[in-house]
Parts: structure tokens; sequence; C-alpha cells
């Protein structure tokens, strides 16, 4: 889990100053920090846990830093709190989760002999790119086993939810936005005449914006 | 908002009217009636907020301004709801809305006389005008001293700064020989003394419109109509959640019944105007079936059907230079050139808008949309602060493939969830077509690499048809049900066509109408 001490120093300075207005940095703080609060109810188990944070890591690899995806993930599910929707074609958001979660575990063992959170990267991707294509055949769960298999069609709907869910996930971390030193959380102190932005335009930056992350990647 | 001084009515009182909801459909009626001296109740489900105090600058943190309660999206693009067009609370989603403010063009008003799909609206742009006008001033918008598509138009308070994606814009569509204007927006671009009201600030630029505006610059109700209401007497009350009507022998609506934390209140009322949106007012009005098995004001059959989302493409692209698409009014470029484009091999058209956008909303949009994943996901990711996007709101015909029905699956309080079904039809996959190819191409002329294409549709519309005919219609042209003769419906679900016009402006220009129409003669009959 990445720690206050982690994050770039100026950007923590930025969150702390007067240009962010308490509310946000309240928010900002309590997601950095966030651990397992104890007695909290779950919703999956430790072994389906693991599998998501391994699919997880897939979807958005980190080098160097790592956030408990499947934490937040099971807090929602356990809470029972959805998005507002879901495809109709698929069953309830826990029941997909721990169907699609065992379903690729099934395909992981039965095409490579070992649990999908020990395979190597590559066989990890190769397995979602199966799912992607809609193509993951899950197989019948084993007997005594409660959670519905899922056809490849909605093993595919269920995998952009779960791209969806943990990118946002990353995303709203702040040392991702750290990383790409995102100056839209500084909008202004908590007065009611916020000071926000003036320099808009292509290129422009106010005095005090950090300067954003060089691109890696030109393209 | 600030209620603590409001006026009160007893649940025993047989007040003049109940609004159920209090967004773009509620809220402007809300005000003209209690203005007219009526007593009158605003129940609403979703929770009372103080702005400044309350709204982080976070988009995690305003999921609580969504309406959260779930919904199943079927057929062959199903649409997404919650954050992506849903909202609640005292305001309604103009809580969270993108304050887009374009009118109605006339010609769409009169897509079936013009084009022969669709329908036409029981109405003409021309009796819109004078509300549009009293919209604009009131809601202090903000536009360009000179609208190319409507010389006469003028707005209150001149544009708000273009932000990068806007520049973008600009310049593509020079490029293409296409004019684009400064856009008609719902937030002051200088500090505006809000009528009945306090100071609302000037527009800072802060780009969270869609989480909450902090400073009262964004024309959301509750800056504007609903303290109005407030201070000529309406009561609001926050939490209360609509799940029956009583009728009496004359098929008239004699109490609402609602939810307020545990328990069941019972209001008895003259008249009920259901405001609730395009997903929850035929929800509601098919799951209150009563005596009739096909649900409330529903001979017609038509509660549910004709549901519509306007097609919402998006172009996005990669900039050398800076664009921080955080930063500046989201939207503030629009260009109606595209209403009735050129080489278009469909029917009616399309708006386009510039747009920035703040970091999570684009990362999902990005992993649902682009279908990436991996490394490839998080370096396009590491580009958010050189991406700029462009966009379209184009029509939806009507299409009998497209319904809400009620699902078998209950929610916490046991009613039906809405199950909401929604194709494209060939119309609509021609248009995004069409405006894939001019954005893109517009993109390129402005420099962008590395573009790529979002598909995504916007807005609940339909679902409770407005015409002239009983038998294909759910209200009359005044927003009055035709079965029920005291319940009044004005929100999104009325619209008898998308039209490309984002549609708050149009409902609460409807809301003000049928406020009118119900003074001049609905409360005698
Ligand atoms: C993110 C976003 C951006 C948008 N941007 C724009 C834009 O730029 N321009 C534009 O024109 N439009 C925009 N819109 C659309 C606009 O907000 C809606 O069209 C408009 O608010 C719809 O008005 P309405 O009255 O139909 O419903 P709403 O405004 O949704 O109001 C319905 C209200 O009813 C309440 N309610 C529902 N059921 C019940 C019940 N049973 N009992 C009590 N209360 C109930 C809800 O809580 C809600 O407050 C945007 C919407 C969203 C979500
Ligand atoms: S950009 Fe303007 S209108 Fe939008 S949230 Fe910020 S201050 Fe409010």
């Amino acid at each position: 889990m990445s720690t206050i001490e982690e994050i770039d120093p100026s950007y923590l300075a930025l969150i702390d100053s007067d240009r962010v207005s308490a509310q946000t940095r309240e928010v900002l703080l309590k997601r950095l920090q966030s651990s397992d609060e104890p007695g909290r109810k779950t919703a999956l188990s430790t072994e389906e846990k693991k599998i998501l944070q391994a699919l997880a890591e897939c979807v958005v690899p980190m080098a160097g830093r790592s956030i408990d995806f499947a934490l937040s993930i099971d807090a929602r599910l356990a809470e029972g709190q959805g998005k507002g929707w879901r495809y109709s074609e698929l069953p309830p958001d826990l029941t997909a989760y721990r169907g699609a979660l065992a379903a690729i575990d099934r395909y992981a063992r039965r095409e490579f002999r070992t649990s999908f959170a020990e395979l190597p990267l590559e066989k990890k991707n190769q397995t979602l790119r199966v799912i992607e294509s809609g193509e993951m055949e899950a197989g019948e769960p084993d007997s005594g086993d409660d959670v519905p298999s899922l056809s490849a069609t909605q093993m595919q709907r269920w995998f952009q939810d779960l791209r969806g869910d943990v990118t946002g996930i990353y995303m709203s971390h702040p040392e991702t936005l750290a990383q790409l030193w995102y100056s839209g959380i500084a909008d202004g102190a908590d007065s009611a005449a916020l000071s926000g932005f003036v320099q808009l335009g292509l290129g422009k930056v106010e005095a005090w914006e950090p300067k954003a992350k060089v691109r890696e990647n030109e393209s | 908002m600030n209620l603590d001084s409001m006026r009160r009515y007893g649940t025993d009182e047989e007040v003049d009217a109940v609004v159920i909801g209090t967004g773009a459909g509620g809220a402007p009626l809300l005000a003209k009636l209690a203005r007219a001296g009526l007593r009158i109740v605003a129940l609403e489900a979703g929770r009372n907020w103080d702005p400044g105090r309350d709204f982080a600058t976070d988009e995690v943190a305003a999921s609580e301004l969504y309406w959260l309660g779930e919904r199943l999206s079927a057929g062959q693009t199903p649409t997404a709801f919650g954050g992506n067009n849903s909202g609640t609370g005292v305001g309604g989603s103009m809580l969270h809305w993108g304050a887009f403010v374009p009118r109605a063009d006339p010609r769409d008003f009169r897509i079936h006389s013009e084009l022969g799909v669709g329908v036409d609206w029981p109405m003409s742009v021309d009796d819109l005008r004078p509300y549009y006008k009293e919209l604009e001033r009131f809601l202090g918008i903000s536009g360009p001293a000179f609208y190319p598509w409507d010389p006469e138009r003028k707005y209150p308070l001149p544009p708000v700064p273009l932000n990068a994606p806007a520049e973008l814009m600009q310049r593509g569509f020079r490029a293409l020989g296409l004019r684009a204007s400064e856009a008609p927006v719902a937030a002051v671009s200088s500090a505006y003394q809000q009528e009945g009201y306090e100071t609302r600030h000037a527009c800072v630029n802060r780009g969270y419109c869609h989480q909450g505006c902090r400073n009262g610059a964004k024309a959301s109700m509750d800056v504007t109509y609903l303290p109005a209401a407030v201070a000529a007497g309406a009561e609001i009350r926050p939490e209360c959640f609509v799940h029956d009507f009583e009728l009496n022998d004359q098929g008239r609506v004699s109490a609402v019944i609602y939810r307020h934390g545990d328990e069941n209140i019972r209001q008895r009322c003259k008249a009920v105007f259901l405001c609730a949106g395009a997903v929850e007012t035929p929800r509601l009005l098919l799951h209150c079936n009563g005596r009739r098995k096909e649900g409330l004001a529903n001979s017609s059959g038509q509660v549910g059907r004709n549901f519509m989302a306007h097609v919402a493409t998006q172009v996005w692209g990669t900039f050398a230079e800076e664009t921080r698409p955080n930063k500046g009014f989201p939207a503030s470029l629009i260009s109606e050139d595209t209403i009735r484009p050129a080489k278009a091999d469909f029917a009616g058209g399309y708006l386009t808008q510039s747009l920035g956008i703040v970091p999570i909303t684009w990362s999902m949009q990005v992993a649902r949309g682009r279908g990436l994943w991996g490394k490839p996901l998080v370096d396009y990711l590491q580009q958010y602060n050189h991406v700029a996007g462009i966009g379209i709101n184009g029509d939806c015909l009507p299409d009998d493939r497209n319904f809400l029905e009620l699902s078998d699956e209950g929610d916490a309080l046991g009613m039906k969830k809405a199950r909401v079904h929604f194709s494209y039809g060939e119309n609509e996959l021609r248009m995004s077509q069409h405006a894939e190819d001019l954005m893109t191409a517009a993109w390129k002329a402005a420099g962008a690499t590395d573009i790529w294409t979002f598909q995504r549709s916007a807005h609940t519309i339909g679902t409770c048809r407005m015409g002239e005919d009983p038998n294909t219609n759910v209200v009359d042209a005044t927003g009055r049900s035709f079965d029920v003769p005291n319940l009044w419906i004005c929100d999104n679900s009325v619209f008898p066509s998308a039209l490309p016009a984002n549609p708050a402006l149009t409902i609460m220009a409807l809301s003000l109408r049928t406020a009118d129409k119900f003074l001049q003669d609905g409360e005698r009959r």
C-alpha cells in the first residue's frame, strides 16, 4: 500500500495548501490512508480477493507501487452499492463478480494447471484476452459450489465493468493524481468566492500551477 | 439550500398541489405556482445540500449526487444510468448537469412534417420562445453577443472564457469551413444578483460542474427557482420518496403516499405534478397500478414506451501542447451547423460541442470504451494533461423496440426495478458515423494524434409522451394526463422526440408553460 511518505512532497504540499478546500483535502487524505477497518462486512472470500487483486494488477500494472483494489471492490460489493445501473444480461454485481472470479480460476486450472493468481504475467494476460474476445467458456462449477456460471458473452460484459471499476480506483488515488501533477483539486480556498483558474487555453498555466508530468511516450 | 424558515403545511391539510421531484421539470413550476399564491408542497427523494460546505472537488465524493437506485440496461446499445444521466437531491439532476443551454431548433419540432420520420411536437418553438427568453434572463445565461444560428437572440451575460478544447475545436472547425461560437451556458460569467435570492458568484472555471458547483455560478435549481419558490411560500420536503397514490371515486388523485425514513406518510392534495424524470416517472405510474392492471394514467399503453437517449458520440485526441482538460467551463464552444449537416444519409441532425473533462470520468471512459487495459491503458492515462475532446448531442427517433418496463427484481422498498431497452436504429447509427467522420477530420485539422471514438448515449427522454391523441399519448400538450384529470406530468418524459438540443432548457420552458396552463384553467376543471 502506498503511504503519505511515498507521494511527491510538493503535491502533498499542494493538498495541504489553502488552494484546496477542507472537504477535498479530507477525502483525498482518507483515500490515501485507506486500510481495512476491523469488523467491516466483507463479500468475497480471501481466495476470491486474491484472484481479484491479481486481475486488477493486470488491468492496471503499476511499477513500484500498489493499490489494494480487491479491498475497495469488496467493500463496495459488501455494501451492495452499485453504480446506478447494470447490464440486464448480468446478474447482480456480487453474483457476477463471484461467478466471473470462479470461472477465471477454473479456466486457469484447466488450461495451465495452476490457480490464476499464481500464473506468470504473460499467461494472465492471455487469459484476459480470451475473456475480452468473448471466448471464455467457463465450464460447469464444481459440485457444491454456490456461484452461477457466466456465459462467454456475460464474461465479456463483466470484464468491461471490471476495467471501469479498477481504473476508477486507480485514477482517483492521490498518488496517481500526484504523478500526473493534476491541478484540478486546487480550485480555491473555502470562501464562496473561489479563486479557481484564470489561465485557460492551450499551453497556459497559472503561476502556482504545478508543471504537468512530461509525456513519456510521445506519439 | 437553506430551508430553515420555509413555510410548512400539515399532511392532513388538502394542499393545492404536490410536486414530485425538484429538477428541471419540478422546480420552475413550483416557483410559479407558489408565486401565484397556491399552497404547495414538493416531495423530493434526494437530500438537501449546502454546496459550499458539502461538495468536495472530487469525482468519487460527488457520486452522492447520482441516482444510484439500480436500473437494468438492455438492448443492443444499452444506455448507462447513474452518473451518466441521473441525479438526485433538492435540485434534481440539475445539481450535476453540464449547464449547456441551446434552444430547440424550430425544424426539430416538426421533424415528421419535414422529413417523414419521428413525430411532430403538439406545439411550435414560437410557443416556447417567450419562456426561453424568460429563462435565459432569470437564470443569467452567458452567451455570445451574436449567435450565428439565431441573430435575434440576446444573452444577458457575456460568454464564459474558452478553454483549450474549445480553442482546438474552433481551429478544427475553421479548417473544415464550419462555424462555431461561444456556447450559451447556464453559468454566470460575472457576479449576478439572482432575483429573490443572493448574489451568485462568477464562474471560476474550475471545471467540476458535473460534480456540483460550489459557488452558485451554475444555474442549478437550488440557487434559482427553488429559493424563489420557498420565498413565495412553497414547502420542500427532502428525503421523501413517493411510492403510491390514493384515488377518489372520480378517478382523481386525492393523496400522495411517500416514504420518509421508516415511515409511510400520506399528503392530501388537490392536484399532482409528477416531475420525477423519464425513468422514475413511468416506473412510479407502472408500479401504482391501483385498480388498473396496466398502471396509472396508462389507458393508452404508452407509459414507458418511446424511450430515447441522445446520440452522444465523442472523439478524443492528444495534442503536443498542454490542454489541462479539467480547466475552464467544460463545454464552452458550440456549433449548430450540424443540425442539418451536409452529406447526411440520415434524418435530423446533431449539435457539436467542445469537451473538457475531469480525470476519473475520462479514465473510466477510456477503460470501458476504448477497451484498453494493461500497459497501453496506463501509458495512455499519463497523457491526461494533453488530451481534448469534441462531442455531439444528436436527435434520436422514437422506436417500438425502445421502452421501459418493470423487471422482476425488487428494490429495498419492494418496488420493481426498471429495465430499459435501448437499441440505436439505422438513423442513429448513421448519424453517429457521420459525426465520427466529421469530428475526426476536425481533430486532425487541429493537430491531434492518437484519435479515437467513444460511443455513448446521453439523457433519458420520452416514456410519457405528450400529444393530441389520447390513444397514442400519455398527456396532452399542456402536460395533463388524459386519464387522471388532476395529474400533470412535467419532466423529460413528455418529449415526443429527443431534439438535438440538450434537454434542460426546453424542460424548464415546458414547466413554466404547464404552470401557466394550470393556472389558466386546470385548477377549475
Ligand atoms: C451529468 C449530467 C450532465 C447534464 N448536462 C446537461 C447539459 O449540459 N444541458 C442540458 O440541457 N441537460 C443536461 N443534463 C440533463 C438534465 O440535467 C436533465 O435533462 C434534467 O435535469 C431532467 O429534468 P427532470 O425534471 O426530467 O428530472 P430530474 O432533474 O432528474 O429531477 C427528478 C427529481 O425527482 C426526484 N425523484 C425521482 N423519483 C422520485 C420519487 N418517487 N419521489 C420523490 N422524488 C423523486 C429525483 O430525486 C430528482 O431530484 C445533464 C444531466 C446529467 C446527469
Ligand atoms: S466551471 Fe463554473 S459553473 Fe462549473 S462548477 Fe466551476 S464555477 Fe461552477
